[in-house]
Parts: structure tokens; sequence; C-alpha cells
């Protein structure tokens, strides 16, 4: 084992403190947590190792390490504390810090120190979009024209959609590729062969698609069956649900924008995935989120952060706005009434998906398929330099 | 003296359905031809105990033998005067009744048998004679620390009055010079001033009439005993007279504290490297300092090599202490003091950030709530580990430390501005090598220790009139100068059984010279030690014994014209009650003794004997047992000598419980292993008894002897009696002693059988009736 020079950071101490609600200062490394935890493992003793280094403020090893990635906040570490120091909720909060350590730009810093912060940069988008939206369409629909003629998808894509989708996809790859530095090249005891990058990408689509791990959350020896009976899957399921419905959502709104607006093209498709599947899974999943963070019973909703709340009710009425606008369509509603809940629809979402999706809570949905398979690839390739 | 023996079988609690008690009365009265022999359905009923009264009044009888329940049981209703008649309890229900199948003919003979030893003892037991004296009742404090001033306090609270000795020219004694004290209540903040503190203490003691203060002064010599101490006191007056003072003492307390353990010894944990490395009391003494310069409570601490402020600091902890190379003992305070200091660290220099390496934290009780509270203090950070290499860069004036087999999976490393080595406490209890610490031994003031160079001239100056051992009581006692210890050092008693107990009797230490404790605990030790004072002396001069054999009347008497000088009572008493003369005849001081009787198990001429338990005594006792000659199984017949203590109860509780037990057994309660005199095992083994069984206490390191030394002892001179036993071609393992606690009581069936077996295996005794 390897030496650790220790250089505190006491503004990070305070930093992941002002993210979460772990007590972490409390732990005196009994390893109960990580004795308990269904996914530590011998060679990563989380979450008891990550509660020394937040306590003692080792940013270096903090910054580096990905375990936070692995852990899915079952809680099961958090119940069986001695000190109440709540780990899971310190892998919860470090999950915020590091997002905001691959940001370089800063603003994930800002946005999960201040919930006001949050706002504004909320409300500064809501604004561009407006903006944008009176110079495109302006804000007297004309009558008898239809939806396709006041909001024309094409520009919808290339003044929205496109210029949001190219910026993100720059961003984040930017971040994760400050993350990839941080975590796998800053690491000199390993040395990645190209092939493993290939040879593990099946692991980064199999997770990114089933999330599997979640299943590893409960590790009692029931069948699968009776622990679905038992309900021990739900929230995995609904996770899972939602996250597709979601991803199915975005791509067909990116990319084919126009099935959503016109009435149809491949109706059976349209209608099964979009109208039922993916509404019910957007509608069903945030309201099943919220309640539980409401309700504070189980472990991993026990503590909700503001970046919580407001990416869950931004999602929430992005669905919300976004079904209703569709329902309108459907349904030959007048045009009037879908032009301005398009634009009520639009100063939700893009907010949302600017905001969220890099600098907040959203970007999980890149950085954990992505910390999981950075960890495969760190440990096969030790496993490989052994074996040689 | 009249012989009027009464014998009483009760036949109450289930005797009468299990013995055949007419036969029980018939057999008494043929053998032993009492004055009076009776029974009755309850002896301890008003009936049945006026019964005896009115043969003690109208027959004189004063000789009572109660063949009832265990002489652990109605004390309170047998309880005739003591000095005119002899009661002897024989117990027939827990040790006969309960452990034994009823109405069985071996069961009937267990009864008879006790019965017989117990009129066998009765016959010979004489009345005691206790020492009742007008004896002096001042106690003696040595140490006018926390333990001391609240020991002469409590003292003189009681009404008693006071002599109290101190080394330095102030009261106050270790922690005077200290900076602030923690709170010993939630929420641990209002951190006093230990001086406010202590100031109103000392005006207490001071401005106490029955209080005699002698200052700048140290016990010369101690003699005598409890109620007749000598005192001398060589107390320092004005221009540096020496006076001498004699005073007359009853009993004494001695509180003279602890002291840091020597730094220099920590020099493996960086001490000297540079004047930043300093140990926790020296930082205390900063601290002191820091808030003398401007009284005022806000100062920031500055680093003692360029004063600059400290930005880091870390405490090592367990600096010696748990440690099989130094102090193999946890020293208990600065688990806490540490916490407390850092605390102050923290809020005097609040970007400073301090860092606690321990092995445990260990801070019992409501301690515990201080440390969690710390624990939340975002600067500060703590880590198990063990410490393994302290390094100073003289160049950037940083001091480094290796700790391994941290938590952090490995080793670290970690770069500091200030180290404090948690130093552990020795007791200043006087009793260690020669050295450059003698004098600091003996001093109460630990600057002299932390100032280090400045100071190793004066200590080493007074070294050479001090003797080799240094002085804090200079006993006159032939076994030796100060009180023994337990265990490093420290001159504690037992600590299970009788935590202010200690090997001289009417000597209490007290506070963290007993055992490693804080102030907190002092003042309550302090409490005890003063009652335990009182209690001595208040026993002592009424002719009764202190704990554990508490108002025993008798005393050892000493045939001395038939002493052969051999020297081994005034060896082994345990308490060192016995002095000697210059040919070594032995100066018996029935105020310091305990009556264990050890003296007279050691004496090889069996001159020493108490009134009611003497070698002649026991020796009757068992010479009255019937040993059947047929060599059948229930015939074998095991002697069990059992320690009053512990042994003892512990049959009776397995009574209690109906456990069945051997009745091959005898048992032949004894005050203790330690009194068993060689003689009693060849009168059982030449009496034709088949195997003798010692049930006694713990002895080693973690003993539970009640006398300390007693059961130990005992095993030691069996090793002499199996060379007889080989000479006699007799089985070694026909005597075997066996360890054990009040609470094993379970195992005795077991530990009773398996003997019985192998004394079987071996046959009977050869010597059976000849
Ligand atoms: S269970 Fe709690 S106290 Fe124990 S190591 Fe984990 S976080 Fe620390
Ligand atoms: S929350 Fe669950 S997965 Fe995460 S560290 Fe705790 S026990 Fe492990
Ligand atoms: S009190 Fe703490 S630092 Fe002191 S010896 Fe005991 S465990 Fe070690
Ligand atoms: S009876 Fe015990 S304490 Fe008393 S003198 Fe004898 S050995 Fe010492």
């Amino acid at each position: 084992m390897g030496t650790t020079t220790i250089k505190t950071d006491n503004d990070l101490i305070k930093y992941v403190k002002n993210v979460g609600e772990s007590n972490f200062k409390k732990c005196f490394q009994c390893g109960t947590c990580s004795a308990v935890c269904p996914l530590s493992t011998e060679d990563r003793p989380f979450p008891r190792k990550e509660m020394i280094w937040a306590g003692w403020g080792l940013k270096e090893q903090l910054a580096s390490d990905l375990d936070p990635w692995l852990c899915y906040y079952c809680g099961e570490c958090s119940k069986n504390c001695p000190r109440k120091a709540e780990p899971g909720e310190l892998m919860m909060s470090l999950r915020r810090f590091l997002i905001s350590a691959y940001d370089w730009t800063g603003i994930s810093k800002l946005l999960y120190k201040s919930k006001y912060a949050e706002y504004i940069a909320l409300l500064i988008v809501a604004v561009v979009v407006f903006i944008e939206w009176a110079v495109l369409f302006g804000f007297s629909p004309a009558s008898g024209a239809s939806l396709n003629q006041l909001v024309s998808p094409e520009k919808i894509d290339y003044f929205f959609d496109w210029p949001m989708t190219a910026f993100l996809g720059v961003v984040l790859t930017s971040f994760i590729y400050n993350m990839y530095r941080k975590t796998v090249l800053s690491d000199k005891s390993v040395k990645i062969p190209l092939k493993l990058y290939f040879t593990e990408g099946w692991s980064l689509i199999f997770n990114f698609f089933t999330q599997y791990r979640y299943a590893k959350c409960d590790d009692g020896k029931e069948p699968f069956y009776k622990k679905l009976t038992d309900g021990k899957y739900n929230f995995w399921l609904t996770h899972l649900f939602l996250m597709i419905s979601y991803v199915a959502l975005f791509v067909g709104i990116v990319f084919f924008l126009d099935w959503f607006q016109k009435e149809n093209s491949f109706p059976l498709l349209h209608i099964v995935l979009f109208d039922y599947f993916a509404s019910i899974g957007l509608m069903f999943g945030t309201v099943y989120f919220v309640i539980k963070r409401l309700t504070k019973k189980i472990e991993r909703s026990k503590f909700s952060h503001h970046t919580d709340w407001m990416f869950i009710i931004l999602l929430f009425l992005t669905g919300f706005t976004g079904i209703i606008l569709r329902a309108a369509i459907v349904y030959k509603l007048p045009v009037p009434w879908m032009f301005y809940l398009y634009l009520i629809h639009l100063l939700i979402l893009f907010p949302m998906l600017v905001i969220e999706v890099p600098f907040s809570k959203w970007s999980h949905l890149a950085y954990r398929p992505m910390g999981i398979y950075f960890a495969n690839l760190k440990e096969k390739a030790k496993n490989l330099s052994k074996q040689v | 003296m009249d012989n009027n023996v009464g014998v009483y079988i009760c036949s109450g609690c289930d005797i009468g359905k299990s013995l055949n008690v007419e036969r029980l009365v018939n057999t008494a009265k043929d053998s032993f031809k009492p004055m009076v022999c009776l029974s009755h359905e309850a002896f301890c009923g008003e009936e049945g105990i006026n019964l005896i009264k009115k043969d003690i009044a109208e027959k004189s009888v004063n000789k009572v033998v109660i063949a009832a329940c265990s002489m652990r049981a109605k004390q309170d209703v047998f309880n005739f005067d003591p000095l005119n008649v002899h009661t002897e309890r024989v117990n027939l229900r827990e040790h006969v009744i309960w452990v034994s199948p009823p109405n069985d003919n071996n069961t009937q003979l267990l009864a008879e048998d006790n019965i017989g030893m117990g009129i066998a003892r009765a016959k010979k037991a004489e009345f005691p004679e206790p020492l009742v004296q007008e004896l002096n009742k001042t106690i003696l404090v040595i140490g006018g620390g926390v333990t001391g001033l609240n020991s002469a306090l409590n003292a003189e609270k009681a009404g008693y009055s006071v002599v109290l000795v101190e080394k330095k020219s102030n009261l106050g004694g270790f922690p005077y010079s200290k900076y602030k004290k923690w709170e010993a209540n939630p929420p641990f903040d209002k951190n006093i001033l230990i001086k406010n503190g202590m100031d109103e203490l000392i005006s207490g003691v001071e401005n106490s009439k029955n209080i005699k203060i002698y200052k700048n002064s140290k016990i010369k010599s101690i003699s005598g005993a409890p109620g007749r101490f000598n005192v001398e006191i060589e107390s320092e007056g004005e221009s540096n007279k020496i006076d001498n003072i004699n005073e007359n003492i009853g009993a004494i307390i001695v509180a003279t504290g602890w002291k840091p353990y020597d730094a220099k010894k920590l020099d493996y944990l960086g001490y000297g490297l540079t004047p930043d490395i300093l140990t926790n009391v020296e930082l205390e003494e900063l601290y002191s300092d820091l808030y003398q310069d401007g009284k005022n409570e806000n100062f920031t601490i500055k680093r003692k090599s360029n004063g600059e402020n400290v930005k880091s600091v870390a405490f090592l902890q367990c600096a010696g202490s748990r440690d099989e190379n130094h102090l193999p003992y946890c020293s208990t305070v600065c688990c806490m003091s540490s916490l407390k200091e850092a605390a102050l660290f923290r809020k005097n220099n609040p970007d400073a950030n301090v860092y606690i390496i321990y092995k445990d934290i260990r801070t019992p009780g409501e301690y515990e709530n201080f440390y969690r509270k710390m624990q939340d203090d975002e600067g500060l950070f703590l880590m198990k580990g063990i410490i393994s290499d302290v390094s100073f860069d003289k160049g950037s004036n940083i001091i480094s430390l290796k700790v391994k087999d941290t938590l952090f999976g490995g080793d670290i490393d970690l770069d500091v501005d200030m180290l404090v080595l948690a130093a552990g406490m020795v007791p200043n209890s006087g009793d260690f090598e020669a050295g450059p610490e003698v004098k600091l031994g003996s001093d109460n003031d630990s600057a002299a220790n932390a100032n280090g160079a400045s100071c190793a001239a004066t200590t080493t100056a007074g070294l050479s009139v001090l003797p080799n051992k240094s002085g804090i009581l200079n006993l006159t006692y032939r076994q030796g100068k100060e009180m023994p210890d337990l265990a490093y050092g420290f001159p504690d008693s037992n600590f299970i059984c009788f935590p202010y107990e200690s090997r001289r009797t009417g000597i209490y230490p007290a506070g963290s010279v007993r055992a490693p404790m804080d102030a907190v605990f002092s003042v309550d030790d302090a409490k005890g030690a003063a009652l335990k004072a009182i209690q001595c002396m208040e026993q002592t001069s009424r002719g009764r014994a202190v704990h554990p054999r508490s108002n025993d009347m008798t005393y050892p008497f000493f045939d001395l014209p038939r002493c052969t000088q051999c020297k081994r009572c005034t060896e082994e008493c345990p308490f060192g009650a016995i002095d000697e003369d210059e040919k070594g005849t032995p100066k018996p001081n029935p105020e310091r003794c305990r009556r264990c009787g050890v003296c007279m198990g050691a004496c090889p001429v069996r001159i020493i004997s108490f009134k009611n338990y003497s070698p002649d005594i026991i020796g009757s006792m068992i010479k009255s047992l019937y040993i059947p000659e047929d060599p059948t199984d229930e015939n074998y017949r095991i002697l069990v000598f059992a320690c009053e203590n512990d042994a003892y109860p512990a049959l009776d509780i397995l009574g209690l419980n109906k456990i069945n037990l051997s009745s091959n057994i005898r048992v032949v309660p004894v005050r203790c292993l330690g009194s068993i005199n060689n003689v009693w095992y060849a009168d059982a083994l030449s009496k034709g008894i088949d195997g003798i069984l010692l049930l006694g206490c713990k002895f080693g390191d973690d003993y539970q002897c009640h006398f300390v030394k007693g059961s130990e002892l005992a095993s030691y001179r069996m090793g002499n009696l199996k060379e007889t036993l080989t000479r006699l071609v007799l089985e070694e393992e026909r005597v075997r002693q066996i360890q054990l606690e009040f609470s094993d009581y379970m195992k005795l069936p077991e530990i009773v059988d398996d003997f019985v077996n192998k004394i079987k295996s071996l046959g009977p005794n050869p010597y059976k009736g000849f």
C-alpha cells in the first residue's frame, strides 16, 4: 500500500459539508459501512475510505476517486453506521463535488453552492429562449395557420435543438475528458492497453441502458422474481423506465421533431413509444421520486439538495407541458393555444437541458456509466499487469 | 476456662426431612459428651433462640455449636456476646442437605462429621481478648494536590484533625500551574482556569483550624502502626533552616500524585529535535505563560522556535503509554487533555489544523460526549495510527511525521509546525530506580522535568544525598520503606475487590498515585481514602480488624520463647505487619495485622496462633473425623480446605442452587489458604484422609486473594510438601490446589468429582488405620 501525503484542503471540507447532509466528521473508521455495502469490494473499500478522505480534506484523492459513481445510494451503510455519520449521503455529496470538479468552468460549483445561482442561471437561459422565440416567431400567431406554419420544426431544429445539442455535446465531452484525465490518466500506477477501451465498451453501453448495478444494491439471497415481487427492484425499474423514456424522447425530439409536430408518420411506433410508453415513464417516474423525497422513508430519499428538487420538478414540468402540447396537437385544439403552450414548454425544457445536464444533477447520466467504464478499465488493466 | 458445650441441631429448612436428626443428637451425645445437646425445628425462631439463650444464662453454656445453616446466614440472630460465648456454626443446610441426596447414609455421615468438627473446634477455641486502646486519631495527608486537599477537607469535615505535608512552597499540586481544566459535564465548553477553581479549595484547607500544614516539607520516617504512628517531618523553614518535627498520627493518606513520563525517553518520537516538539504538559505551561503575558484568554499560540503563529499541530497520543518498553498501561488523562488542548488551539488559532494520531481514543462515560463534539470540528483531524518516524528539517523548520498502520490503508506523511507528545502518567510512589529522575520523582512540580536541561544541574546535585529508592514514606518497616506495588509502580491493592485498600494497614494511597486517574476521579478517591483512614483508626482503637476480616477481634499470638528466628513470618506477612529485632525475632504489630493467618501457616514450629484459629484447633477438627476403613467408593475421604472469602461462599451458592456434590468431601473453612500450616497435611494423611483439596482465590497478576499473597504462598509451600509426600511414598497428586472465583461455583461439582476420581484411581491412603 502506498503512502498518502496529507495535504488538508479546508475549503474542500466546507464544500462537501455544504452540498449534502453527511456528518462525515463523525466517522471513527470502524468500517461497518464498507462491510455492509453490497457494492463495495476489498480493493475498493468505499464508503469508509471516502469518509476519511473527506474528513481530512484530501482533495487529490477525492477528485481522482471513481467510487462515488459505483455507489447507488442503497443506504445500507447509513442505516448501519454506529455513528450516524451518513456515509451514503457522503457518497452523494461527493458525486456533487465530482460534478463540480470535472466542470472546468466553475459553473457547477456555483450552482451547488447556492440555489439562487441556480435560479438565476435557469432564468438567463429562459430569457435567451424567450428572445429567440420573439425574434423567430413573434407573439401574435396568425389566425388560420397550422402549428407547423407558425413554428416550423426546421427553425426549432436550427435555432434551438441542434445548437443546444451541439453545446451539450461539446461541454459534456470536455468534462468527461477532464474526468478521464483526473481519474485515469493521473493514476500513474495503471497503464490501460488501448484494446481494453474497445473490449470494455460493451459494459459502458450495457450499464447505460440497464443500470444493472442498481439490482446489486440488494444482496439478499432470494431469487430474482422474489425480489421483484417484494418490490426490491421498484426503485431501479422506475429509474430505468424514467431514463429510457427520457432518452427516447430526447433523441426523438432532437432528430425527428417532425413526428411530434405533425400528427403522424409512423403512427404505431409513435403512439406506442412516445405517446404512451415515454409519457407515462416520465410522469410516473418523476411523481414517484417526488413522493419518495417527500416521505423520506428510504435512505436514498432522506436528504434532498436543492439541485435534486430543481431537477425533478423541471423534468416533471417539461414532460407535463410536452404531453399537453402533444395532446393539443392530437386532439386538434385551437392553434393559438398550441402556440403558447409550445413557448412555455421550451421555456422550461431549455433551461433544464442547458443548465442541468452539464452543470448539475443530470450530468450523472454521462458520468455514472463513464465512471463504471473507467473503473472497469482500471481494474482489468491492473489484473492484466498482475498476470504478466 | 470452662468448656460448657451446647450443641443445637436444627431440623428446620428440611434438615429434619433429609437427615435423621435424632440419630445426630445421639451420636453427638455419645461421642462428644456435650453439656447440652438439643434439636429444634427452628433455632433461628424466637422459641429456638430462647432455648439457647436460656442455656447460656442458666447452664453457663459458653461454647454454642449451632448445626443449622451456613455461617454466612442468620448472623444477626446467632449473635451472642463474642467475648463470653464462642459461637460455632456447623453448616448442615448449604453444605450437606442441599448438595447431597436426602436420607442417605453418606449424607448422614457427612452431617455427623461436620458436627464433630464443629464441636472439636468449639472445645479448643478460646474467647478473643481484643486489644482496646486509646489511640491517636489524627490523619496525615502527604501531598497537597487535588487529592490531598480534598482528603484533608473531607477528614476535617468528619471531625478529625489533619496534618498536611506538602513538598512545595504552595498548595495545589500538579495542576496548579496548568492552564485550563475540562468540564466534566456537557456541553464541556465552560473550561475554567484551574487556578481559580483550586484557590477556593486551597483557602478552605488553609483556613481550617483543624488542618496543620507543613509546606516545603517531606517525610523523614514513619514508624509504628495505625493509631500510634510516629512521623518525623523534615520541614524547610525560612532561610533554608531545616526543622525536624515529630507528629503522632492515627492513619495516613498518601496523595503524592503523578509526574509526567520523562520526556527525554521520548526521543524516539522526536523529543529534543526542536522546541516545537513538546509534551502535553509543556504545552499547558506554554498556554499558561501566554495567558499570563497578556492576562487575556485570546492569545495566539506561536511557535517556540521562531515566534510565528502555529498553523498546524499534531498531537501524538499514548506517547510512551501502552508501550511495553515504556509505560505498559493507559495513563487515562491524555486523551481528554489532548482533546481539550486541541479545542483551545482551534479557538485561539482558528486557522490552524489540529491532527490527533491515536492508538485508541479513550474517553469513557460522559467524556465521550466531548469527543463527539470535538469530532465535528472541521479543523480537527483524528486518525488511528502508529507513528513510525519523526524528523525535523532545520531549513524549512518543518516537522515531518510518518505514520503507519493508518486507516488510509497505508502509511501517511504529515508535515506540521508543532508536535505535542501526550506523555503518560508515572506515580509519585517513590518506588523506582535511581537516576537523575529520582529527585523529580519525589517532586510534585513537573516544571523541573519539563524545562529539561536547565534543571538537570539542580536535579543531579540533589541526587547525591538521596538513597537508592526515593523516599516518599520512609517507613521503618521490616519489609521496606515504601508501599509495595501492585503493578507498574502503582501501590494499588486489589483493583477488583477493594479499590481503596492497600498492603500497609492504615496507609491509604489515593488519587493518581494509586492508579492513573484524572482530577474528577481523584476527588472521589480522596473521599474514599479519608473514610478508609477514619475507619481504620476507629476499628483499631476498638481492637477490631479492618477489611477484609472487619470486626475480627482476635489477632495472632506469638509464643516467642519457642521461636527459631527463621523469619518466615516476617517475610511472608502480606501486610508487612511484623517487624524484627536484630536477632530476627518477630516484633508483631497487631494494629497493622489483618488477621489472615499467613504467619501462622508459615511458622514451622507452630508458635503462632489465634484464640479461635490455630494449628492445634484445626488439627483436632481433622482428628475428629470418622474414617471408615473399608475401601469402598463411598468411604473415600477428601479433606477440603476452603477459603472463607470466596470458595466457602461458592459452596454455599452451589447449595442454594441445589446442585449435588460428592459426599466424600469434608470441608474445613480457613481464613486464607495462606494460613494452612503444613502440619495439617500430616494430621490429615496420618488420620487416613485419602486426598486433600485446596479451594482458594486466584493468584498472579490479577490476583483475587483477599490477603494478596495467601493463595500464592499456599501453592508455593505445597512445593515443599510434595517432596515430603514423595518421601513418605505417597503420590503427590493426593494434594491439589484449585484457583476458584466466587462466580465459578458451577464448576465445583466437576472440580470435586475430578479430584475424587483421581484419588480413587490412586487407591486409598495406605496409612489408613495405622
Ligand atoms: S460505519 Fe460510519 S463510523 Fe463506521 S467507518 Fe463507516 S461511516 Fe465511519
Ligand atoms: S449507499 Fe449503498 S452502495 Fe453506496 S456506499 Fe452506501 S452501502 Fe454502498
Ligand atoms: S488516555 Fe489515551 S492517550 Fe493516554 S494512554 Fe490512554 S489511550 Fe493513550
Ligand atoms: S495474621 Fe496476617 S497480617 Fe497478621 S501478622 Fe500474620 S501474616 Fe501478617
